[in-house]
């Protein structure tokens, strides 16, 4: 993690006093650019940073023209390349195996010859923010001219590795606004919140998984109060851990005066799937939102065309999280049970009792979401089968 | 399924212009530094008192076999809680073997040491498992130069192995404490080793890493106090060591010292048919290195090998320090040196005779035990029980108390 | 702050509220060193933090 270095520590001190003893604006953005450009350098090496560069010129370049050809054609190229990296390898698997596995060997190791031991770092984020940026120029929007703050928007360093996805348009605003001068309450608030974000994950989130580790091989033999104690510190540790790093990234932008968007927003509190989808990982499900689920005609064609699209959107948003089928499958689970809470209401007669049910009770469905989130997370960390398995002693079936 | 609520992504500007704010941001930085400062001399402060003063050595649950690093402070003042100003100082560094394992807390060989010493002398134990000479122990002796000069210090080897001055991979931590503490003397071949450790291209990045985090600690003292913390009040995170969930928090300073009491341990568990293998092929290879017979039928160590381990003798120890060093070689159990051929004894000899002049020429001091031990002195292939540990002791205290005569502590 | 608190914040006299904010802020920040000291700490030792995904 590269919040835990002492290198970050160290690069973020330096930068942050050079940026603010520099006297004007534009002369901290030309620094910055180049600090984001060393500190990229370091984490992600030559290999790591070439793909990078190579598509932050095409999409600076497809932007700059302002050719919507161009865009697509840039779009699909970012697309293409964080499938090639991150996916090459699983689309095989799934496509070619089945049908020809000598054919599918042959591809793999060519595959494995031409690519890094590890995809570009952040090559996910990296392609999300382009294709968004790409998109919102085809829509209109007006796009970046000046190299250095496109620079910025890329690889502003502390959202480089994990997020939150920006947004180019709130980005540049606040990148204008805050660096123009130092206000102390922006430091003091990025150094509160990076504290919080460190408390979460280093003092927290690791030790349950300390906890989780040790009790995991032996939960069918756990009580079924240990069990549901389990399951609550499995989505502890994740919520804890990641929104922690957001909470770092969010610290260090705000050194900086810069504000980063808000990724989580007490998501263990949400009373309905939706309403979960509105506080967890944020960006990730405004950015599924805006450029899946709605241009594949969102919920404009009818329930049939709504549920699939909400699918496919979900089930991509699982891919996202890593080439496995667990993830896929934890996608798609949730895009169930989005299908579900957003149609139960019209179903003939039992529709509205229950939705007159959760008005008059609202904790049940904040139960029901949580147990339904929470089951989620045994298909994101283990094996399908071992997640079954354990939803099911969870039930003491 | 619904789309989501359109709504701007919201950013962290969240305070409320209708309200007074509840934090003022000067007073919370100035809280920060605040902090920061006496943390830090919080941690300069607790570090020189005991944290362990039942322990009679670092054993493994206050040790990095379970992720506890010892730093340099707290060692320093593990030795002066042990020693008095006016006791001849004996710190004894070096790997298992001198750490004692197989031999119980209240039996371990340091503590005969003491005992055949009196009270002229302190013995302290900072040998850590796998270590080289010239770590730990050897790094805190060498800081406490000035505090306690009469002092002697003890470490093991087996025939020509080298010792690099700057340690081993596993201890290096502590080499980085001291360095950048500004506790070591300057010694050109340990500070040129050292520079190109950290130079070296496939781990300049990471090296680097433990530089900046070594310079920060000689300010922040964060090791030191948080260490203090984890040995006095809890250890903040769980370790695959100590897999027990009750126990993963304990206070450090509360385990017991738990090593193996080789006394107990049936023979048939020590010396299993596997174990019995391996450790034959080990003993066999024990002066193999380098040597090969002259025409006098004699073994006679290769040039290259004789000036390669001269070379780290040379440098192991700054000049100063050389003097007062006592390097002990190890021998294997006589359980498998007796299985061995003459001409591999004869071999092995030779290589121990070789290796104590090695270590004499430059004026160190060198003794090597074990010619005369049964195979019930040792646990195993090299470690000692209770009583190859009293032999031990006693085969060492004569040299000690002769160093310390040639070294004018006795005046 | 929640709503609950903030009413009662607004509620508290000037001169209290401002001893209170500075008397906050300083622990605050002081907690905050305590954590990052910490955290100096924890970076530096062998054991990996868990990461949920590789991205």
């Amino acid at each position: 993690m590269i919040f835990t270095t002492y290198w970050f520590f160290a690069f973020t001190a330096l930068t942050l006093a050079v940026y603010w003893l520099l006297p004007v604006a534009t002369l901290r953005w030309w620094f910055l650019a180049a600090a984001c450009t060393v500190f990229h350098g370091h984490f992600a090496g030559p290999a790591g940073m070439a793909p990078i560069v190579v598509l932050m010129v095409i999409t600076y370049v497809a932007g700059f023209s302002r050719q919507k050809w161009a865009c697509l054609a840039a779009m699909i190229l970012c697309a293409l390349t964080l499938c090639f990296y991150k996916y090459a390898l699983f689309f095989i698997g799934i496509v070619i195996e089945p049908l020809s596995s000598g054919f599918a060997a042959q591809l793999t190791d060519a595959a494995k010859k031409i690519m890094p031991g590890a995809p570009p770092l952040g090559i996910s984020f990296f392609a999300f923010e382009f294709v968004h940026y790409l998109f919102d120029l085809r829509r209109g929007g007006e796009p970046i001219r000046h190299p250095v703050k496109f620079l910025l928007f890329s690889i502003f360093f502390p959202s480089l590795v994990a997020g939150p996805i920006k947004r180019y348009p709130q980005f540049l605003a606040a990148l204008e606004t805050g660096s123009r001068r130092l206000v102390a309450g922006n430091f003091a608030d990025g150094l509160r919140r990076i504290a919080i974000g460190f408390a979460k994950k280093v003092a927290i989130a690791d030790n349950l998984t300390f906890l989780i580790d040790h009790q995991q091989p032996q939960f069918a033999a756990l009580g079924l109060f240990d069990r549901w104690v389990f399951l609550a510190m499995l989505a502890f540790r994740i919520l804890l851990d990641f929104s922690g790093y957001s909470d770092i990234a969010i610290g260090v932008a705000k050194l900086f005066g810069v504000d980063l968007p808000e990724n989580f927003n007490w998501p263990y509190l949400a009373r309905n799937i939706q309403d979960f989808w509105q506080r967890w990982h944020i960006s990730l499900s405004s950015w599924i939102r805006d450029y899946i689920y709605i241009p594949l005609g969102g919920s404009r064609h009818g329930p049939v065309r709504r549920v699939t699209n909400g699918l496919i959107a979900f089930g991509l948003c699982g891919l996202w999280h890593g080439p496995a089928w667990n993830f896929v499958i934890w996608g798609l689970y949730h895009g169930v049970g989005l299908a579900l809470c957003a149609t139960y209401e019209k179903i003939p007669g039992v529709g509205p009792a229950i939705s007159g049910v959760f008005k008059r009770e609202p904790t049940i469905g904040f139960v029901l979401t949580q147990i339904f989130v929470w089951l989620g997370w045994l298909v994101f960390f283990y094996p399908v089968a071992e997640a079954l398995k354990m939803a099911r002693l969870l039930f003491g079936l | 399924m619904s789309d989501f609520t359109p709504q701007p992504l919201p950013a962290t500007s969240a305070a409320d212009p209708a309200s007074r704010p509840f934090f003022r941001p000067w007073t919370l930085l100035a809280g920060f530094v605040l902090g920061l400062g006496l943390m830090a001399w919080t941690g300069r402060t607790v570090i020189q008192r005991d944290l362990h003063p039942y322990a009679v050595r670092f054993h493994p649950m206050i040790a990095p076999d379970s992720q506890y690093e010892p730093t340099m402070g707290e060692m320093r003042a593990f030795v002066r809680a042990r020693c008095r100003p006016d006791q001849i100082l004996v710190i004894v560094g070096g790997n298992s073997i001198l750490l004692g394992v197989g031999q119980p807390a209240d039996r371990v060989w340091t503590k005969r040491l003491q005992e055949i010493l009196g009270d002229r002398y302190a013995v302290v134990n900072l040998a850590f498992r796998g270590s080289s000479p010239t770590d730990g122990g050897a790094f805190v002796a060498e800081s406490l130069r000035d505090e306690f000069p009469r002092q002697i210090y003890i470490a093991n080897v087996a025939a020509l192995q080298a010792a690099d001055a700057i340690g081993i991979e596993s201890y290096r931590f502590i080499l980085f404490d001291a360095y950048y503490k500004g506790l070591l003397l300057p010694w050109a071949p340990r500070d040129q080793q050292f520079k190109e450790y950290l130079a070296a291209t496939d781990y300049k990045t990471a090296r680097f890493e433990r530089r900046l985090g070594a310079e920060a600690d000689a300010v922040l003292h964060f090791r030191d106090f948080w260490n203090w913390w984890s040995a006095t009040k809890f250890f903040t995170f769980a370790t695959p060591y100590q897999p027990d969930p009750n126990l993963a928090y304990r206070a450090r300073a509360k385990f017991k010292d738990e090593e193996t009491d080789y006394d107990t341990l049936p023979f048939d568990q020590r010396f299993t048919p596997s174990v019995i293998a391996n450790d034959t092929i080990i003993t066999r290879a024990y002066s193999a290195n380098g040597y090969a017979k002259n025409a006098q039928g004699q073994w006679q160590l290769a040039e290259g090998s004789r000036e390669q381990f001269l070379r780290f003798a040379a440098n192991a120890f700054p000049d100063p320090l050389k003097p007062r060093t006592l390097i002990l070689i190890s021998r294997n159990s006589p359980y498998y040196t007796r299985q061995l051929e003459t001409d591999l004894q004869t071999r092995d000899e030779t290589a121990i005779s070789d290796t104590i002049a090695g270590w004499e020429k430059f004026g160190y001091a060198a003794l090597s035990y074990g010619h005369d031990f049964a195979p019930e002195d040792f646990g195993d292939r090299t470690h000692l029980t209770t009583a190859g540990g009293t032999k031990l002791a006693a085969a060492t205290a004569p040299k000690i108390q002769a160093l310390a005569t040639q070294l004018g502590y006795l005046k | 702050m929640p709503p609950v608190l903030r009413k009662f914040w607004d509620q508290i006299p000037a001169p209290t509220a401002t001893l209170l904010s500075h008397a906050g802020s300083l622990v605050v920040g002081i907690l905050t060193a305590f954590v990052l000291h910490y955290v100096l700490y924890r970076i530096g030792l062998p054991s990996k933090p868990f990461i949920y995904v590789a991205f």
